[in-house]
């Protein structure tokens, strides 16, 4: 067993794991129940992280790799009385269908307004490319992340 | 992976290399291959992470200095590089892949989707190796040719990959694949010099389509000395189909393979070459 | 009409959209306990073998194994796993353990286990010794005499009065005529005919079939299951493991997708057994890997078609031969097999038709339910031939359609003649705004303007036209309950089954427009089969039109209550009386919901405001849809790039515009992937070579055209407030339109599914 600590959503979490758990399985082991095992293979996206705020697929980082890190899912962008914009704007735009791939989704689509604060629908396309989703047919998506990003550009200058 | 005893972060490159000594250490750096190892041999890992360094991407007058832990992300982005290598970087699996994919990585692991190596070997670039016993230079066609693994047998290490963009300007990758996050069906790379309308060096490497990255001197020999012209391209095409035996692949026929192989090489080239 | 609607033809906020969006505990891994066991279940290596011995002694021996089950353990009953109505129109022929595989991916054994390391330890202990057996993997072969037979055992059966062959491998059988189709050929001036082929695929759901089954303190057994059909769920359950439906409980929470894949009893039976004998909670899930090998697939069809029409361009006569490959069980043979000629040979309505099916038994992955449910199979030929026709007839293929396609009004001898192992129902069209979504999508493709090449490059052209149905009449029923709450909200109880699909949100809707509130009012549950009345469940296009009828009812029902309570409380006439906005209006002063039902629950004559509505259909609409595809061909490596791609979809009224675009979009995006990349290869044994998204192919974000999506409106008028099905359609024309537009490209005629670039390759080569 290997000991670790890290931080999760701003809680800091020690324990002891096996040397071969995936960050993916630690999360939901310990109730981070946003986080998605679609295949755990690294093709889905739907259990996608930041680490130290870098967008990844968490089933394949070892959760002894992300010792010492910072783990933000979707728990830290908002909650059902206080959304984040991208929150409401996937749920206005009609991108959340099932909804399963979605909480990963949209840590993509932060980084994605993060690196382009006004994003074109080819940046958008290129960072939600790790994210597979079955329902939609992506349309909606494009479209709620363009909407949040004016959204948060407008927050910004009040 | 599961008889693992204990994960190390080593603050340096002279501690990695030393860690790497023991049997049964290895190498952990955007995880994307460890993740999901079975490697029941694996008892330290050696987690690169901290060693800053290896994250930096240079440019000093006519060389580009990639270091090992330059993730594919930081390559797409990159404003100073030839296009034909941030093509290759955004080709590499999805975003968030691109965020923990390294350079060293592409180079270390030695299978047949690494993409990357097609591209480093059109440009020429030299793989920087550290080991206890110092820093070797090895070209990167030397560093495949026997398998990665070979290269690096002894506790070495990929820390940077260095080229000069200046020796073949006129360069073009494809990677070809069913979509656009895949692993690839056949990866081309080519790299040339032109004076005064004659083909001076040459580059021509396949991927995934073979084993592991290679270069087709037999195409670059169909270069060299020529008129850059679409009839050069295309006898460099045929002398590639000559000359290399495709993989098995489930996804596609031998025939169809070698349809690519003369389809690509030509229009990597041509795509080299520029504008007629 | 449409305009006097408030609630209906809105984009009000999705009901689950911002706790789905925030990550909340809602699907079924999520809510397992942390005791639960784990469940795996061992597969079959082999494509067809018998089982001639089998010892789990090691595995049951092993610390943390609480149950292992296998054929000779468990009960052996007869059944289908299809998610259908009883008595099931497919053939009983699994079992839940057999002592015989059928395919590489059948179940041989199971077991429970503390860990998933355990389980897995576990299934490499059980020993088995298999007699091989020869397999037959190609439907045609399969059908000659002397052919590998797969079901040689004596119990299976069918349960309704159809053909059923199993001797020489016949698991299903549909043969249907009407007027002289070899008569009429031979007065034809242009007859079309090819044969066409698709591909094993997969649903894809991104959350894996899983169900978690417990025991309750009174010993019943709550079942928590992403599936589609809850109640089909219960009663198989009831059947496989020999316990009453009443120890029963089945819980749908929130879905991660489902396309049909989820209409299909594939887990639930095994978890209960398990469940029952650890007496543990047990959590079973498929992986990835699973979801493709022992799932359900499309069935894979060869599909011989002819068409025939007079030098006029008006067709005459439509012959189609559909062989499907149903796999190692009959699951949806039929029924899917039917729907190849009920959801596409009315579309071009003449006097001679002539429809024969074969499901066919292989020892390949079994078919099932899959979003577009045969129409996709059965459309490719016949739009493809469109084309053909019109290319011999001089025609542009768009105005040909025109000429010909079914219009309001008309119907076809095939709506009677074709049911789902019944006879079917005669219809007349109603709405039909085909010739709308025709015009509309041309002007958005840019229909006739010219392409071209450029360099080694090919750019073309083409189109479909597609219909799909709205339920099964009078065999799928629907009900609904709403009750009325203190705060003049409503808990609508659904059997429905929202499998990320909106229905729960776009049946509180309809619940809302016949109360006369805002939608935000209505409370929506589905589906807990002890709480929400009965549904069949999510399929056959039939949620919207079918449940949300039973929604529309009920909630007519209720309003009539209130009214009554509140005409009452004011002492005027109840038929003066009307709610809108919530609000009861029209007497001597206006009272809420809120002020009724605190009256009702608490005051005088007291009572609960509630009420229960059933639906059954005596129609099934079909929406239409035209679907245009503009690509660019490689013409030195085959490969297809899809420009743009326009859906132009008559869905009658769509109840939330954006969920109907919505599934508009997903279901025109998995139909492009299907015709480009998906599909299965297998080894010479039987073996899937590609059982993971790094080699099965689906669409990403990066893959996408340009996506146009286009929704006509009409009224139907069968329909609640107008509305028909829209989930299913528009799967179904991105192979017939993307093969129309490679031959307008490059000239050559894709007639096998994907259109991989070395089968375009080859056939620019040949």
């Amino acid at each position: 067993m290997i000991p670790i600590q890290m931080e999760i959503n701003g809680q800091t979490i020690e324990m002891e794991v096996a040397p071969d758990l995936s960050l993916l399985d630690l999360l939901r082991a310990v109730g981070v129940d946003s986080v998605k095992k679609g295949c755990g293979e690294g093709d889905c996206g739907a259990c996608g992280v930041l680490l130290d705020g870098v967008y990844v697929k968490s089933c394949l980082i070892l959760a002894a790799q992300a010792s010492g890190r910072r783990v933000e899912t979707v728990e830290s962008l908002g909650n059902v009385e206080h959304p984040h914009p991208l929150q409401t704007a996937f749920v206005e735009a009609g991108a959340v269908q099932c909804g399963f791939c979605i909480p990963s989704m949209l840590l993509a689509a932060r980084s994605v307004i993060e690196a382009h604060p006004e994003p074109t629908v080819e940046q958008i396309k290129e960072g939600l490319d790790g994210n597979l989703c079955r329902c939609t047919g992506y349309v909606k998506q494009i479209e709620a992340v363009q909407t949040a990003a004016r959204v948060m550009k407008e927050e910004d200058h009040e | 992976m599961i008889n693992v005893e204990k994960f190390v972060r080593p603050a340096s490159v002279d501690a990695a290399v030393a860690l790497l000594q023991e049997t049964g250490s290895v190498v952990l750096a955007g995880g994307t291959g460890l993740s999901l190892s079975k490697d029941p041999n694996a008892r330290t890992v050696v987690d690169l992470s901290d060693l800053h360094d290896l994250r930096r991407l240079e440019v000093t007058g006519e060389r580009v200095r990639l270091g090992a832990l330059v993730t594919m992300t930081q390559l797409r982005h990159a404003k100073e590089l030839p296009l034909s290598l941030v093509a290759a970087a955004r080709s590499i699996g999805s975003t968030p892949l691109r965020n923990v994919i390294t350079v060293g990585g592409e180079l270390a692991r030695g299978v047949y989707w690494n993409d990357l190596p097609v591209l480093l070997l059109a440009l020429d670039a030299v793989v920087e190796v550290t080991s206890a016993a110092g820093v070797e230079r090895v070209p990167v066609a030397a560093f495949l040719a026997d398998h990665p693994k070979r290269a690096l047998a002894g506790g070495k290490l990929v820390t940077a990959v260095e080229f000069s963009p200046g020796f073949l300007p006129m360069n073009a990758y494809i990677k070809y694949a069913r979509t656009e996050v895949d692993y690839a069906i056949c990866d081309v790379a080519c790299g040339l010099r032109v004076e005064g309308g004659v083909i001076r060096e040459a580059r021509v490497a396949l991927g995934a389509i073979v084993p592991l990255a290679r270069r087709v001197p037999e195409a670059e020999q169909a270069l060299l000395g020529q008129p850059a012209t679409p009839e050069t391209f295309g006898m460099a095409a045929k002398a590639a189909v000559g000359a290399v035996e495709p993989r098995p692949d489930f996804r596609v026929s031998r025939e169809y393979q070698r349809q690519l192989i003369e389809a690509l090489v030509r229009r990597a080239l041509e795509s080299a070459a520029g504008p007629a | 009409m449409s305009n006097s609607f408030s609630q209906v033809g809105t984009n009000v906020t999705k009901v689950d959209g911002m706790a789905l969006a925030t990550g909340g505990t809602l699907f079924v891994a999520d809510l397992a306990p942390e005791n639960a066991l784990c469940g795996r279940i061992l597969t079959s290596p082999h494509a067809h073998a018998r089982i001639r011995r089998i010892d789990v002694s090691k595995a049951e021996a092993l610390d943390g194994v609480y149950a292992v089950l296998h054929h000779g353990n468990v009960p052996r009953v007869l059944h289908t796993t299809a998610g259908q109505g009883y008595p099931e129109p497919s053939p009983y022929d699994t079992v839940m353990f057999d002592d015989k595989v059928r395919y590489v991916g059948d179940r041989v054994a199971a077991v429970a286990a503390e860990t998933p390391e355990i389980a897995e330890q576990a299934l490499s202990l059980i020993e088995v010794e298999y007699e091989l057996l020869e397999p037959v993997f190609d439907p045609v072969e399969a059908l000659k005499p002397g052919a590998p037979v797969i079901h040689d055992e004596p119990d299976a059966h069918v349960v309704i009065p159809v053909p059923y062959e199993p001797q020489r491998n016949l698991a299903a059988y549909v043969g249907t005529s009407v007027g002289d189709v070899d008569g009429a050929l031979a007065k034809c001036d242009v007859v079309v005919s090819g044969t066409y082929h698709t591909q094993y695929a997969q649903h894809c759901p991104i959350e894996p079939h899983i169900t978690l089954a417990e025991l309750d303190p009174y010993g019943r057994v709550r079942i928590t299951s992403s599936t589609q059909v809850p109640w089909h769920v219960r009663r198989i359950v009831a059947q496989c493991c020999q316990i009453p439906v009443r120890r029963i409980r089945v819980v749908k929470p929130r879905i991660g997708g489902g396309f049909g894949a989820k209409q299909e009893v594939l887990l639930e039976d095994v978890a209960t057994m398990l469940c029952l004998r650890s007496g543990q909670p047990v959590l079973l899930e498929y992986t990835r890997k699973d979801e493709f090998v022992s799932s359900r697939t499309r069935h894979p069809s060869v599909c011989t078609t002819t068409l025939g029409f007079t030098k006029d361009g008006k067709i005459q006569a439509i012959r189609m031969h559909m062989i499907l490959n149903t796999g190692a069980y009959g699951s949806h043979a039929l029924t899917v097999g039917s729907n190849c000629g009920s959801k596409v040979l009315p579309m071009y309505p003449c006097d001679h038709i002539e429809f024969k099916m074969e499901g066919v038994y292989t020892n390949l992955p079994v078919g099932g339910a899959y979003r577009g449910y045969g129409a996709t199979q059965a459309v490719f030929s016949v739009e493809c031939l469109i084309d053909e026709a019109a290319a011999k007839l001089g025609r542009d293929p768009l105005e040909l359609r025109v000429q010909n396609h079914i219009r309001s009004g008309q119907g076809s001898p095939i709506f009677k003649a074709l049911g789902e192992g019944t006879e079917g129902v005669e219809m007349t069209i109603g709405s039909c705004g085909l010739p709308e979504c025709i015009s509309q999508g041309a002007e958005a493709i840019g229909w006739g303007r010219p392409r071209g090449k450029s360099g080694r490059r090919a750019r073309g052209v083409g189109m479909a036209i597609l219909m799909q149905g709205s339920s099964i009449p009078y065999v799928d029923m629907g009900a609904a309950t709403l009750k009325l709450n203190e705060d003049g909200s409503f808990n609508l109880l659904m059997g429905a089954t929202d499998l990320g699909t909106g229905s729960d949100t776009v049946l509180s809707q309809i619940a809302a427009e016949a109360l006369g509130v805002d939608t935000c009012m209505i409370i929506p549950l589905s589906s807990d089969t002890d709480v929400t009345p009965f549904d069949v469940g999510a399929y056959a296009s039939s949620t919207t039109y079918l449940s949300g009828h039973a929604a529309r009812k009920a909630a007519l029902l209720v309003r009539h209550q209130i009214l009554e309570v509140a005409a009452e409380m004011l002492r005027c006439e109840q038929e003066k009386l009307t709610i809108e906005g919530g609000r009861i209006v029209g007497g001597p002063k206006e009272l809420t919901c809120s002020d009724v039902a605190l009256h009702s629950l608490y005051s005088h004559n007291q009572k609960q405001i509630m009420a229960s509505a059933s639906h059954i259909s005596e129609k099934s609409p079909p929406p239409f849809a035209a679907h245009f595809a503009e690509v660019e061909v490689d013409l030195d490596t085959g490969f297809v790039k899809l420009l743009k791609y326009v859906s132009a979809v008559d869905c009658g009224t769509t109840i939330h515009p954006k969920l109907a675009e919505g599934q508009t979009e997903g279901a025109t995006m998995n139909g492009i992937s299907f015709a480009l990349t998906e599909e299965y290869l297998f080894n010479e044994k039987g073996r899937m070579l590609n059982p993971s998204f790094g080699h099965y192919k689906i669409f990403t974000t990066a893959d996408m055209p340009e996506m146009v999506t286009i929704m006509v409106p009409t009224y139907e008028t069968t329909g609640p407030y107008g509305a028909k099905s829209v989930s299913e359609i528009s799967i179904n024309g991105a192979l017939p339109a993307i093969s129309n537009a490679i031959r307008d490209a490059c000239g050559v005629r894709m007639t096998q599914g994907p259109f991989t670039p070395e089968r375009v390759a080859r056939a620019l080569r040949d």
